[in-house]
């Protein structure tokens, strides 16, 4: 009886585990596999391949492209992730104190959230519109745009030195800040009331709080939504897609967007293997550190 | 004295509150807004913030245009059968999980290794053994690759170490198999996470491109954010009825958050999961 039902139990488990196992196994590792294969090649899918050892990688370090499309992605980073936490934390703030009507306001940040980038990267592309974008006339209406260079300043969406790189800061951080507001709320929550009563009590002020209490306890939230931030900079590729496709000049060709159009516009499946390789290697480094840096703990508990 | 100043404190906040949220939700107004107005007054100067007579021709047009149905189901079986299969298969190996064997920590952890391992870095890969398999151009290349996911099996998995394990002896009394048990215990009992995890991957599927736009190039397949970036490269100057295009993809996901927006909210709030 027992013996049956242990060989009931081990067929179980192994079918239960065998169909996600595999499919993790081919789609993940396997994958990853294929990809650094592939990148030993030369193949445009057409003619077969032929193994050219580390040359995509030696190309891609002589290659203006390759480089132009890692600064973009590191620009895009460096005001990003900051500019995402500062503001998630900011709406995370008001509505930890806006006790009334929270759940609503809380839907409200979520929206943009759940709508799609495309939809998101149209309508900021309709608002961004140089002539008749309503950004624009808001611009030119409150006098930051004016003079004799209006119509210079007018086309800075099409401008290939910040301006372009600029519209898509603003949907990505636009579509980020409701989901690291509600994340940041989440993390305020957990935090003892107590604590703050005992500040009260010691007649601690408003920022000496919020910096000796808030800010360290709320650092493994605060930490978590960086490593999520920075991965997810990594990775901006359907934004510049929709809003720019890579242009002006590739001033916004990031580095997914390059792997994208290298693969499936210019068929060179071996040098965009090569770029993939580089960037899986760019978010294994920073998913390492989250990990290390979370087992050690970031918080003084 | 001090109740005073509390109030007036409240009072700014709310302002303050209330401002930042319709400002941050500025563009889903514009979206909704531009795609009543008529082609002469989108370009009007000044531009008017609500359109002068609310009318559905835009919407007419822009859905005359594209056979959106076709997409808007196309994406809804995507978008359901990939929630489906995930939820049965991650609770399923999320409760084998829960099993001490022979290897179970070293599967465990390849599972979740595989959460290290970022899509984007793998398209490429994907897209080869998807076309080796004759799936480009098929529900499969949509559906298959993006069934299985760890992190999904760990939220069972988590779940299923809760459950006290009388229940599973008493079962197992009543001469209950494991399948069954999943089947008429397990299953029922982990709807909250099944629900997250439902819903997450429900949105995902909705809001997919890149991997849509590689493996389908067959018109009749197109899921709708792809209908939606050819309709944009087709008529990208009319802007109304491209919003109002927007508007059709964008509403029946919005309806599904607004109904289930407390689960759905807690459900990220908790998990910190990608949105």
């Amino acid at each position: 009886m027992n013996r049956r039902r242990l060989k009931e139990q081990k067929r179980f488990i192994f079918a239960a585990i065998a169909p996600s196992g595999i499919l993790l196994l081919v789609f993940s590792y396997f994958s990853l596999g294929y990809c650094i294969y592939v990148s030993l090649l030369k193949w445009n899918m057409l003619s077969s391949a032929k193994y050219i050892g580390m040359k995509n990688y030696a190309q891609l370090f002589v290659n203006p492209s390759f480089w132009n499309s890692l600064r973009v992605t590191l620009v895009y980073s460096l005001v990003s992730v900051p500019s995402c936490i500062i503001l998630g934390l900011f709406v995370g703030l008001i509505l930890k104190y806006a006790k009334v009507w929270r759940s609503f306001f809380r839907v409200m940040f979520f929206i943009p959230v759940i709508i799609s980038m495309v939809v998101a990267s149209l309508i900021w592309k309709w608002i961004f519109n140089p002539t008749q974008g309503i950004l624009n006339y808001v611009l030119v209406h409150i006098g930051i745009f004016g003079g004799q260079e209006l119509n210079h300043w007018l086309k800075w969406y099409n401008d290939p030195n910040g301006g372009a790189l600029a519209a898509l800061l603003v949907v990505g951080i636009w579509k980020r800040i409701g989901y690291n507001g509600v994340i940041f709320l989440a993390g305020l929550l957990n935090i003892e009331q107590q604590y703050y009563e005992a500040a009260e009590i010691e007649g601690a002020s408003s920022f000496k709080q919020f910096w000796h209490i808030t800010f360290p306890l709320l650092s493994p939230t605060t930490f978590f939504v960086l490593t999520m931030e920075i991965i997810s900079a990594l990775k901006v590729s359907v934004s510049p897609l929709v809003l720019t496709n890579g242009g002006p000049v590739e001033s916004t060709n990031s580095l997914v967007l390059y792997i994208y159009k290298e693969a499936f516009e210019n068929f060179r499946m071996g040098y965009a293997s090569a770029l993939a390789v580089i960037v899986f290697i760019f978010i294994l480094i920073i998913t390492v550190l989250q990990m290390q840096t979370t087992e050690k703990k970031v918080f003084y508990k | 004295m001090k109740k005073k100043k509390i109030t007036l404190w409240v009072l700014i906040l709310y302002l303050l509150l209330f401002m930042i949220t319709l400002l941050y939700n500025f563009p889903i107004f514009w979206m909704i807004s531009t795609g009543f107005k008529s082609s002469t007054e989108i370009y009007r100067y000044p531009p008017s913030l609500l359109p002068d007579n609310f009318s559905f021709d835009n919407f007419k047009q822009a859905w005359i245009a594209t056979p959106w149905w076709r997409y808007l189901i196309n994406t809804i079986i995507v978008a359901t059968i990939v929630p489906i299969l995930r939820i049965i298969l991650s609770a399923f190996a999320g409760y084998a999980l829960t099993f001490k064997f022979k290897g179970s920590k070293i599967i465990f952890f390849a599972m979740l290794g595989t959460m290290m391992i970022p899509e984007e870095t793998t398209l490429i890969a994907k897209y080869i053994i998807i076309k080796n398999l004759g799936w480009i151009n098929t529900y499969y290349a949509l559906i298959v690759p993006m069934i299985a996911s760890a992190f999904s099996i760990f939220l069972f998995r988590q779940f299923y170490l809760t459950l006290p394990q009388e229940l599973q002896d008493a079962a197992a009394i009543d001469g209950c198999t494991n399948f069954r048990y999943m089947i008429s215990i397990g299953i029922p009992l982990s709807k909250s996470v099944s629900i997250t995890i439902g819903l997450l991957a429900f949105i995902d599927e909705w809001n997919s491109t890149l991997w849509p736009l590689i493996v389908i190039n067959n018109d009749k397949l197109r899921l709708v954010q792809i209908a939606l970036k050819a309709f944009s490269d087709d008529r990208g100057t009319t802007w109304n009825q491209l919003m109002a295009a927007c508007c059709f993809v964008t509403i029946p996901v919005l309806i599904l958050f607004i109904i289930l927006q407390k689960q759905f909210i807690e459900s990220v709030a908790s998990t910190g999961i990608k949105a």
